[in-house]
């Protein structure tokens, strides 16, 4: 199927004109939230207006309620959003990934289930990691465990972006052996007995992810995601995509906090030109990297572990936008009510080379996968 | 460019660069109809020609050539044999030349062996005006001395009579000079990259045989993630030269060149640093890259200076301009990749 789009330049054109026209996108352009949950919550009214009026139905198939077009759509919609300063939901490039994933993996979860999301009627969240099992996810101990014809979870997850906010979560739990044969993905409820979301508060004040403890948790036989044993595989096919939209989209992000931190001004301090010029540097060089692997992804290759230089690319880029950003704001940025939402963004850039597959880690497998250096013993 | 194309060009190109023969450059690729490759596709074919340049370090002349092409082109003059004259700091803005009444003084820099006609730089008022020079007698050129000889700088000075000057039309001659240079820009940061790549792949060849405390260093966590951190430059800077050969924008090729010095002098660095001490040996070999890395870096702006350009433009203008564009819709030979939003 195909959108009614002659291109997706067309589309991002039209896009464009709606977030900056639309009097209904009003309350969301240049929105500056007073805290990570209000924003989640304010932003269902934009996923459902985008929704209704088909922005987001674009890049899916019709089996998710969509509109068809390849997910060079989507790679739009986060662009055009961030070009008109209307934040991107967290669902956005969560959708990404648990959307494709599903489609893959288990069609029928996605039809029955995406197009809540997609409209907004439910909020999901990914649950990969463990207290014992950060960056060696596949040591993970979170137990899947037969009950009759359906399973039951014990144990517990952290990390969880938006847990607190969700209904359902994509989780990686360990079904059998150890390591990363013996790992099932699962679609769960959240908002049953046996499970307990709590809020972490991250250094920039704000509940930006939970931890989910888990105690015979019930998950129905039809909502295992692939095979049993086959987790690994299903998180591998996340990765690829959570690598291409996040990166893409953040490019787009650094684009406009860049632009709104020259249109606030400063007086220039002579570290300013050099740090902004690094920071333009990187993010246009993260830009162009990242076109391709969305690009690709299009055509529905399948991205290996080359997607940790997307990965590397983005926290170059955030933390050089950031460091540029306070150096250029100074004090404005540093102190006060006014612009502490950038302090707050600031914050959370120093978490770049951390979130999402530390730094160390892309760094790994690059040298290995890529560059061809043998592993530590 | 088809891909299964661009193989057999890239292999083509590699061999003739490596020719043992000390004829030009341009004459060898005439013989292979260079003319009708680069009508097929300019910008790919430039590019693979200065990476094959950088992956096989040879010395040939191929930025001397390109920039008079590119310059008599952009000015709306017909081909002929002529070379530029950089001014002395290799930068752009540079002049190569002063006004003496009527006649014309050149001080500057070439690539290359010297044409019959040369082409120059001067600034006349704050602004720059270029001149065709025909060669006069008494042209002085000697070899410039630095990072690296092999590469073919030479110093030239002569003094044109005003009947061996053509001025191009003020606004013509300065058009033509920057997309020269700007053309030049890309160019070399594409040998750039391709040096800063077979850099890398040479390093972890040594440190995948080397061994110590056992074992091959390459195992060694330090010496992995500082080639994984230099490799990530290398390849956001790939995709802005690949950019700037397709969009052909001054800005883009401004930023291309950043990145190129800045990723080839991280990725010579590093690769130093997983060789040791024998790396630092004139034997060893490393240190051709190396100079010709820094080379290449000052040519045309050096990275650390343009990374201030960059800077100083954005407080400017106060606009973040975005480099290439989202879009699966094919675009027309020669249309311009422009700046969205």
């Amino acid at each position: 199927m195909t959108s009614d789009f002659a291109s997706v330049g067309a589309y991002a054109r039209e896009l464009a004109q709606f977030l900056r026209d639309d009097p209904r996108v009003a309350p969301y352009r240049g929105y500056r939230p007073p805290g990570h949950d209000d924003a989640e919550a304010h932003y269902l009214g934009l996923r459902r207006l985008l929704f209704d009026e088909g922005w987001s139905r674009y890049g899916w198939p019709a089996l998710v309620e969509g509109l068809g077009g390849g997910s060079l759509f989507r790679a739009a919609l986060l662009e055009q959003m961030w070009v008109a300063d209307v934040a991107v939901p967290e669902q956005y490039y969560t959708l990404d990934f648990m959307v494709e994933v599903l489609l893959r993996f288990a069609p029928h979860l996605a039809e029955r289930y995406a197009p809540r999301m997609l409209r907004a009627d439910e909020t999901w969240c990914q649950a990969f990691s463990e207290p014992e099992a950060g960056s060696d996810l596949a040591s993970l101990r979170t137990r899947l465990e037969a009950d009759g014809d359906d399973w039951r979870i014990t144990g517990q997850k952290t990390w969880s972006t938006n847990a607190q906010n969700a209904q359902r979560s994509l989780m990686l739990t360990r079904s059998g052996e150890p390591g990363h044969r013996g790992l099932t993905m699962v679609f769960l409820d959240l908002d049953q007995a046996g499970v307990e979301v709590r809020p972490i508060v991250g250094e920039n004040g704000e509940p930006l992810f939970a931890e989910i403890f888990l105690d015979g948790a019930l998950v129905p036989a039809d909502r295992v995601v692939g095979d049993v044993g086959g987790g690994w595989a299903a998180a591998m096919h996340i990765l690829q995509w959570e690598r291409g939209s996040w990166s893409w989209q953040q490019q787009a992000r650094f684009h406009t906090r860049l632009r709104q931190a020259l249109e606030i001004g400063a007086p220039v301090t002579p570290a300013d030109a050099a740090a902004l010029g690094r920071a333009y540097a990187r993010t246009t060089a993260l830009r162009l990297h990242t076109l391709d692997t969305v690009a690709r992804l299009a055509t529905g290759a399948q991205l290996g572990p080359e997607v940790a230089l997307d990965k590397l690319l983005t926290m170059d880029a955030e933390v050089a936008v950031w460091d540029a950003i306070r150096e250029h704001l100074g004090d404005a940025i540093d102190f006060g009510d006014e612009h502490a939402w950038l302090r707050s963004e600031f914050l959370f850039s120093r978490a770049a080379p951390i979130y999402g597959g530390t730094q160390d880690i892309q760094r790994g497998l690059v040298a290995n996968r890529i560059l061809g250096m043998p592993r530590s013993p | 460019m088809d891909p299964d194309v661009l193989d057999a060009l890239r292999g083509t190109l590699r061999a003739v660069v490596r020719e043992p023969t000390d004829r030009p450059l341009a004459d060898r690729l005439d013989e292979l109809g260079w003319d009708d490759v680069l009508r097929d596709d300019e910008s790919t074919a430039l590019r693979t020609l200065f990476e094959v340049k950088g992956e096989t370090r040879a010395d040939v002349d191929a930025l001397g050539p390109l920039l008079a092409r590119e310059l008599l082109r952009a000015a709306g003059l017909p081909p002929e044999d002529a070379t530029v004259v950089l001014g002395p700091s290799l930068r752009p803005d540079d002049a190569s030349a002063t006004v003496a009444g009527d006649a014309v003084v050149v001080d500057g820099v070439v690539l290359s062996s010297l044409s019959p006609s040369l082409i120059v730089c001067a600034v006349d008022a704050g602004a720059p005006r270029v001149a065709l020079v025909t060669r006069p007698d008494g042209t002085a050129t000697s070899p410039l001395s630095g990072f690296d000889e092999s590469y073919g700088f030479a110093s030239v000075t002569c003094h044109a009579a005003a009947d061996q000057v053509r001025w191009l039309d003020d606004g013509t001659g300065a058009r033509a000079w920057a997309t020269a240079t700007s053309t030049g820009r890309w160019a070399v940061a594409a040998e750039l990259v391709a040096i800063a790549q077979r850099v890398v792949t040479e390093a972890v060849a040594y440190t995948n045989e080397r061994e110590q405390f056992g074992r091959p260093i390459g195992t060694f966590q330090a010496l992995q993630h500082r080639l994984a951190a230099a490799t990530t430059l290398r390849v956001g800077a790939a995709a802005i030269v690949a950019e700037a050969a397709r969009d052909r924008d001054p800005w883009t090729a401004l930023v291309a060149k950043h990145v190129a010095g800045h990723a080839a002098e991280r990725c010579c660095t590093e690769a130093q640093q997983c060789y040791g001490a024998i790396g630092y040996t004139w034997e060893h070999g490393f240190h051709h890259d190396l100079r010709r890395v820094y080379a290449l870096d000052r040519l045309l702006g050096g990275w650390r200076e343009l990374e201030h350009e960059i800077g100083e433009q954005l407080l400017a203008t106060r606009q973040v301009p975005v480099i290439g564009v989202l879009d699966d819709g094919e675009l027309e030979p020669g249309e311009q990749r422009g700046r969205a939003g």
